[in-house]
């Protein structure tokens, strides 16, 4: 991209983000599990034979060796920050927000959860006679939740605040106009990256291979794992891509299977134009979205969209190739059903 | 992509659909590679029979202008490149035909059965030869 993004978070504000993000999301999870494995690590001869590692209802049910609990460590307490620290960084990019510094305290608080409950599980049962009963791991589960919400508004509180920019308005090259006896419409499609359709479909083949397995090898519940791809599948094709268009009746988006759809008609709208936007900076994430400040919108990728400004609800934003053409032809409507309240004269939106 | 088309014009329904994609061409918001939408997404949002569009699609296929493709459907052909750098001629040729009052009908017929001459046989036959005059 060429053209300077306005979306784009400023370098200085950007770097401290990044920087606190890295501190909490990665160095502090590092630091808490090699801290807790060296404790672990110091423990496990005082632990010969198998411990409890899971606890039910009526008390311990699993048993195992106590090296189990180095593992949970090292999977929950550092490979889940890793993730997040990588997934973060690469879709985050430049616009940087809520979402991402919300990542770095969960990260963070992660680490200290799983800290805890490792050695918690283990400290219980140090000093334990042969014969004696597991303790009940509810106190360790309770310490376990305290740390991760403590530490994870420590590490909120730590990283700075950056705020979204909201996008410039981008205009359409030329003049959209609706005149007397026209039928104008715009027509278009906004489906997710490739990469991301790609990576999701062999997901679902994964997962329709695994159903198949079971079934053929008689597991018991394959059924199951049937009933995971089917909605896997049709989470798939509710949300990939979608059809959208604007008419004189107002805009609508739909599934390329029918549902969900969005029918917006002209007279719920109090104004339309297109706008740049980034899904991760304002939404958190793709697809068919809801932010707690109101908006929602089908957000499949940076870039164009329309942004649909509604009377009684809060907007809702499409990105779409287009989008400029698309929102110009729909506040032309929108002007035009206004002017008809007054005059019954046809719309033009100026440039 | 915007399509218009006049319920009250004496042009076929088909025709107009086809002169909306051929505007977009030739203004550029339309460029070889790009894909028009299924014919069924534009006879809903137009409300007219999807037959019509589909219609308009062949038409255009015709013309050189849209390669229709199984499981793609109409992609604008590389050949609809150099319009949009013709748009600024064609315009003028028109605007011209249309102040010596030779209509856009004469026009198409002429640009459609013209064959390529060393000497032009009368000045205001030729609507090429009094745009070399401008020139």
């Amino acid at each position: 991209m060429t053209t300077p993004d306005p979306t784009r978070t400023p370098p200085a504000t950007l770097r401290r983000a990044r920087r606190a993000f890295v501190l909490v999301a990665l160095v502090l999870p590092v630091l808490i599990v090699a801290i807790s494995a060296l404790v672990l690590t110091a423990w496990l001869p005082s632990f010969p034979t198998d411990v409890a590692i899971h606890w039910g209802v009526d008390g311990a049910d699993g048993f195992g060796p106590a090296a189990t609990y180095l593992w949970v460590l090292l999977g929950v307490g550092l490979g889940i920050p890793v993730l997040l620290t990588v997934t973060t960084l690469v879709a985050v990019g430049a616009h940087w927000g809520a979402t991402a510094r919300l990542l770095g305290a969960t990260a963070a608080g992660m680490s200290a959860f799983a800290g805890v409950i490792c050695l918690g599980s283990l400290a219980i049962q140090r000093d334990l006679p042969p014969s004696g009963e597991v303790p009940g791991i509810a106190g360790v589960m309770a310490l376990a939740w305290a740390a991760l919400l403590g530490v994870g508004a420590m590490a909120w509180f730590v990283q700075p605040r950056v705020q979204s920019v909201p996008g410039a308005a981008l205009e359409p090259r030329h003049d959209v106009r609706v005149g007397d006896g026209e039928r104008v419409v715009w027509v278009g499609t906004t489906t997710m990256p490739t990469g991301a359709l790609v990576f999701l479909l062999l997901v679902l083949l994964g997962l329709v291979a695994l159903a198949v397995a079971m079934l053929l090898t008689g597991t018991p519940l394959a059924w199951v794992s049937g009933l995971v791809a089917l909605v896997v599948g049709f989470a798939l094709a509710a949300t990939a891509s979608f059809r959208v268009r604007v008419t004189p009746d107002g805009i609508d988006a739909r599934a390329v299977i029918g549902w969900p759809r969005k029918t917006i008609p002209v007279a719920e709208i109090a104004s339309a134009r297109a706008v740049r936007m980034s899904p991760f900076g304002e939404f958190g994430g793709w697809g068919w979205r809801l932010a707690p400040d109101g908006r929602s919108g089908i957000v499949m990728r940076q870039g164009s969209a329309i942004e649909v400004h509604r009377r009684d609800h809060g907007p809702f934003v499409i990105t779409i190739d287009g989008a400029e053409e698309a929102a110009a032809l729909l506040q032309a409507y929108v002007d035009r059903s206004a002017g008809s309240a007054a005059a019954g004269e046809t719309g033009r939106v100026a440039p | 992509m915007l399509i218009r088309v006049d319920v009250d014009s004496p042009h076929a329904l088909y025709d107009q659909v086809a002169a909306s994609v051929r505007a977009d061409i030739l203004s550029g918001a339309l460029a070889p590679g790009d894909r028009l939408p299924a014919a069924r997404d534009v006879a809903a949002a137009l409300d007219i029979n999807q037959h019509t569009v589909l219609h308009a699609y062949q038409r255009l296929r015709d013309e050189g202008l849209v390669d229709l493709r199984r499981g793609r459907g109409a992609v604008i052909a590389a050949s609809a490149a150099p319009l949009a750098e013709l748009s600024h001629e064609i315009d003028g040729l028109i605007r011209r035909a249309a102040a010596l009052g030779v209509s856009a009908e004469t026009l198409a017929g002429i640009v459609r059965t013209h064959r390529a001459e060393a000497e032009p046989p009368t000045p205001a036959a030729t609507p090429q030869e009094a745009s070399h005059d401008d020139a």
